[in-house]
C-alpha cells in the first residue's frame, strides 16, 4: 500500500465507524447516512494534502461531514424511516425500550442542536472544537447545548411510547 | 458566580473544558447551592443516558469502508498512471530537446535571414570576387572551396560574415539564372547529422552536419533541389 493510502488509513478511516454513528442519528436515515459518510471520507481522501498532520483529524473529518450535508441541500425528513432492523439495534447494555425512548427524543430535536449534542456527549467533542467543527462562535454553541439538554430532558421526563411503534414500518 | 453563569457556563463544565479561576468558582457555586447541583446532575446523567444508549448502538461500517478504499486504489491508480504518462512525456521532450538542440530554430533564423537580405534584398555590406576570400578563409575553407561546393551550374555570386542566433557564420549565395540560393557554414566540429530539411513560410531549407562544419541551405525552389545542394556542399566538405 502506498504511503498516502497508510497515512489515510490511520488519520481518518479509524473514525469511519464514529463518523457513520453520527452521520445514523443526525439524517435519521441508515442510507443517507451511509452516502454522507462515504462521501466525506472521499472528500477528506482527495483534500488530504491539505490537512496538516498533528491537528485534530477528528474534527477535520466531522466537519467535512457537515460541509458535505449542508451542501446536499437535503429537507429534514420525517423520523419514522430510520433504522428499523433488528441488527440495528443495541445488542448489550441498553434495552430496546430505553433506545427507542432517547433516539425518539433526539429526533425531535432540530437537526442543528441535535449534531451539536450528538458531537458533544456521542462523539465526546469540548466545545471549542464544536464551534470549529460547525462554524458558529463558542458562544452560540454552549447556548445550544443548554437548550438541547433541557429539551431533552423535558421529553424524557414524560414516559416512553411502547417500543414497536415507532420501529414498525 | 452565581447561578445565571453557572447555568450559562454548564456546558464548558459537562465536556471538561473548564479550568483555573472559573473552575473553582464553578465547584465553590454548586457546593453552596443545591438548586445549581442539582440541574449540573442532571444534566451529566443525561449525557450518560445519550451516551450509553447510542455507544451500545451497532454500526455496520464495513460496507462503507470497503466502497471508499476501492475508490482510494482506483484513484490511486489513475495518479500513478497520470504521473508515469507525464514523466514519460517529459522524458520524450527532453530527449528531442537534447537530441536537436537547435533545431528547427536554426533552420528557421536562417530562412528568415535568406528571406531579408536575398528575397528583399535589403543593404547589406556583401563581399564580392577576392574580398570573399579573406571572409571564407576565417571560416575554415578556401574561395575556390567555397565557390565549387556545389554543381557547376551554380556560381558563387557575394558573401559575408554573419551572426544568426548568436553564431558566426559564413553567408554564401549563388546563383543559378536568376534564382539565389543562400549556403550557410561554420564550423561544428564533432556533430554528424543526416540531412534534415524544413519548411518555413515559402523558403524550403536543409541542413547537414558533417563532424567538422554544418551546413544549411536555403532556396525558394523545390524541396528536393534545396536537399541536393546541402548535401553536394557536405560530400565537397
Amino acid at each position: 500500500m502506498a504511503r498516502r493510502e497508510e497515512a489515510f488509513e490511520r488519520t481518518a478511516m479509524v473514525h469511519a465507524r464514529d463518523l457513520l454513528r453520527f452521520a445514523r442519528r443526525l439524517t435519521r436515515d441508515a442510507a443517507e447516512a451511509e452516502d454522507l459518510v462515504q462521501e466525506s471520507l472521499l472528500r477528506a481522501w482527495r483534500g488530504f494534502e491539505q490537512f496538516e498532520p498533528g491537528t485534530n483529524a477528528r474534527a477535520w473529518l466531522f466537519r467535512i461531514l457537515l460541509n458535505v450535508l449542508y451542501a446536499s441541500h437535503r429537507k429534514e425528513r420525517p423520523s419514522v424511516t430510520l433504522l428499523a432492523a433488528a441488527s440495528d439495534l443495541p445488542s448489550a447494555g441498553s434495552s430496546a425500550a430505553e433506545y427507542v425512548e432517547v433516539t425518539d427524543a433526539l429526533d425531535r430535536l432540530g437537526a442543528e442542536p441535535r449534531a451539536m449534542l450528538l458531537l458533544a456527549v456521542l462523539e465526546g467533542f469540548t466545545c471549542r472544537e464544536i464551534a470549529e467543527i460547525a462554524g458558529v462562535p463558542i458562544g452560540t454553541v454552549m447556548s445550544r447545548l443548554s437548550r438541547a439538554r433541557e429539551a431533552m430532558r423535558e421529553m424524557l421526563s414524560t414516559p416512553a411510547r411502547p417500543a414497536g411503534e415507532r420501529v414498525a414500518r | 458566580m452565581n447561578c445565571g453563569e453557572v447555568r450559562r457556563r454548564a456546558p464548558l463544565y459537562l465536556s471538561g473544558e473548564m479550568e483555573g479561576e472559573e473552575l473553582r468558582l464553578f465547584s465553590a457555586h454548586l457546593e453552596e447551592c443545591s438548586a445549581c447541583a442539582a440541574e449540573i446532575a442532571d444534566q451529566w446523567r443525561l449525557d450518560e443516558r445519550i451516551r450509553a444508549t447510542l455507544e451500545a448502538e451497532l454500526v455496520p461500517v464495513d460496507r462503507i469502508e470497503r466502497a471508499v478504499r476501492r475508490r482510494m486504489a482506483a484513484s490511486a491508480r489513475r495518479w500513478r498512471l497520470g504521473a508515469i504518462a507525464a514523466a514519460v512525456l517529459a522524458v520524450a521532450v527532453l530527449g528531442l530537446w537534447l537530441l536537436q538542440p537547435d533545431f528547427p530554430q536554426a533552420y528557421a533564423d536562417a530562412a528568415r535571414d535568406h528571406r531579408l537580405e536575398v528575397v528583399e534584398q535589403q543593404p547589406r555590406h556583401w563581399r564580392y570576387g577576392p574580398e570573399l576570400e579573406a571572409i571564407a578563409a576565417e571560416s575554415g575553407i578556401s574561395l575556390t572551396r567555397a565557390a565549387t561546393i556545389v554543381p557547376v551550374e551554380y556560381l558563387l555570386e557575394r558573401g559575408k560574415i554573419c551572426r544568426i542566433g548568436g553564431v558566426r557564420m559564413l553567408h554564401l549565395v549563388y546563383a543559378r539564372g536568376s534564382r539565389r540560393y543562400s549556403l550557410y557554414l561554420y564550423s561544428h566540429p564533432g556533430s554528424r547529422q543526416a540531412l534534415r530539411s524544413f519548411h518555413s513560410d515559402g523558403e524550403q531549407v536543409s541542413g547537414v552536419e558533417t563532424g567538422r562544419f554544418r551546413v544549411m541551405v536555403v532556396t525558394e525552389g523545390a524541396a528536393a533541389e534545396c536537399a541536393e545542394l546541402a548535401q553536394s556542399a557536405a560530400r565537397q566538405l
